[in-house]
């Protein structure tokens, strides 16, 4: 009889250790998956800014690859500030902020959007190389646009 | 008899442990964002460096000096630009500056090579930041094309994991 309790005494241990061990690594699990959401929410987002139309280059209606329209950036940064824009380009875009740096030559900086998110627990930033074309002076600059996801 | 019974409970306990250590704790994270970041920053960066037009030499686009200084290379190029730099230098001295502004900033691993032949010590331009070309790394790469009269010139972007 004792020998009995005491076997169901440590299966019952080893039960719960395995239980508890299982819950830490469901919960390793969860963390890792909402970490890749976030990841592929990040994609999602760089690639949508990259082949945006309201500022792609274009020529006789054809689009250049990995190159946005100065003057369309400009435009954009200005409707995105407004109460409208930001409206609607929330929906597209959640918290994020997403900046155009002109590297060569330098200077100039164009913020497109920015919602940053007040709490924010880790805010990785996407950097993509684009050509920035200048319709007046027909040149093309070097830039990097910068997406910072709040997550 | 019960000791057996324990035993095989314990042992089935430490397999079942066993395998989700093996299948959870070290399954490698996907690195969507760092694989997607690494494509497209070797594919963008070589078609925005092309495309771009110098600040200081006559208005020349990127790829024109390359083509210059692969058709030329004794000669350090035939282009002349305002500082009195040949297409070679300048070009050098350019691509290397933008590394310096951007990946190299970014802490991204990489190597740049262009040059009309395989041979490494031939390149025309040729700059790393802990990724020898000479080795063979993981990452992801992206070759340009461009037509010279010394044949294709080649600029590869690769950045290492």
């Amino acid at each position: 009889m004792g020998e009995t309790i005491a076997i169901m005494f440590v299966f019952f241990i080893l039960l719960v250790v395995g239980a508890v061990f299982y819950m830490n690594l469901q919960r390793t699990t969860v963390t890792r998956d909402i970490a890749e959401a976030y990841d592929l929410r990040a994609v999602e987002l760089a690639q949508t800014i990259s082949f945006l139309p309201e500022a792609q280059c274009t020529e006789s209606n054809v689009v250049k690859a990995s190159c946005f329209d100065i003057y369309k950036l400009i435009g954009l940064s200005k409707v995105a500030a407004t109460p409208q824009g930001r409206d609607l380009y929330s929906n597209e875009f959640g918290n994020t902020k997403i900046l155009l740096v002109k590297v060569y030559p330098v200077g100039g900086e164009w913020t497109l959007y920015s919602n940053p998110k007040a709490n924010f627990t880790n805010a990785p930033v996407t950097h993509i190389p684009i050509a920035l074309y200048n319709t007046t002076s027909d040149k093309y600059y070097f830039g990097v646009l910068e997406v910072t996801t709040y997550q | 008899m019960e000791i057996m019974g324990l035993m095989i409970i314990v042992i089935l306990v430490i397999v079942g442990v066993l395998f989700a250590v093996k299948f959870v704790v070290l399954k490698k994270p996907a690195e969507v964002r760092q694989t997607f970041s690494r494509t497209q920053m070797a594919s963008n960066f070589g078609l925005a460096l092309m495309s771009s037009t110098t600040a200081d030499c006559r208005g020349t686009a990127i790829k024109n000096l390359l083509i210059d200084c692969a058709e030329w290379p004794e000669a350090g190029g035939t282009i002349t630009c305002d500082d009195g730099r040949k297409s070679c230098a300048y070009v050098n001295a350019t691509i290397k500056d933008l590394l310096n502004q951007t990946l190299d900033v970014w802490k991204t691993r990489y190597y740049f090579t262009a040059g009309t032949s395989k041979a490494l010590d031939a390149q025309i331009i040729y700059f790393q930041n802990s990724c020898p070309a000479d080795k063979k790394l993981p990452g992801e790469s992206e070759s340009f094309f461009l037509p010279t009269n010394r044949g294709l010139l080649t600029l590869k972007m690769f950045v290492c994991e």
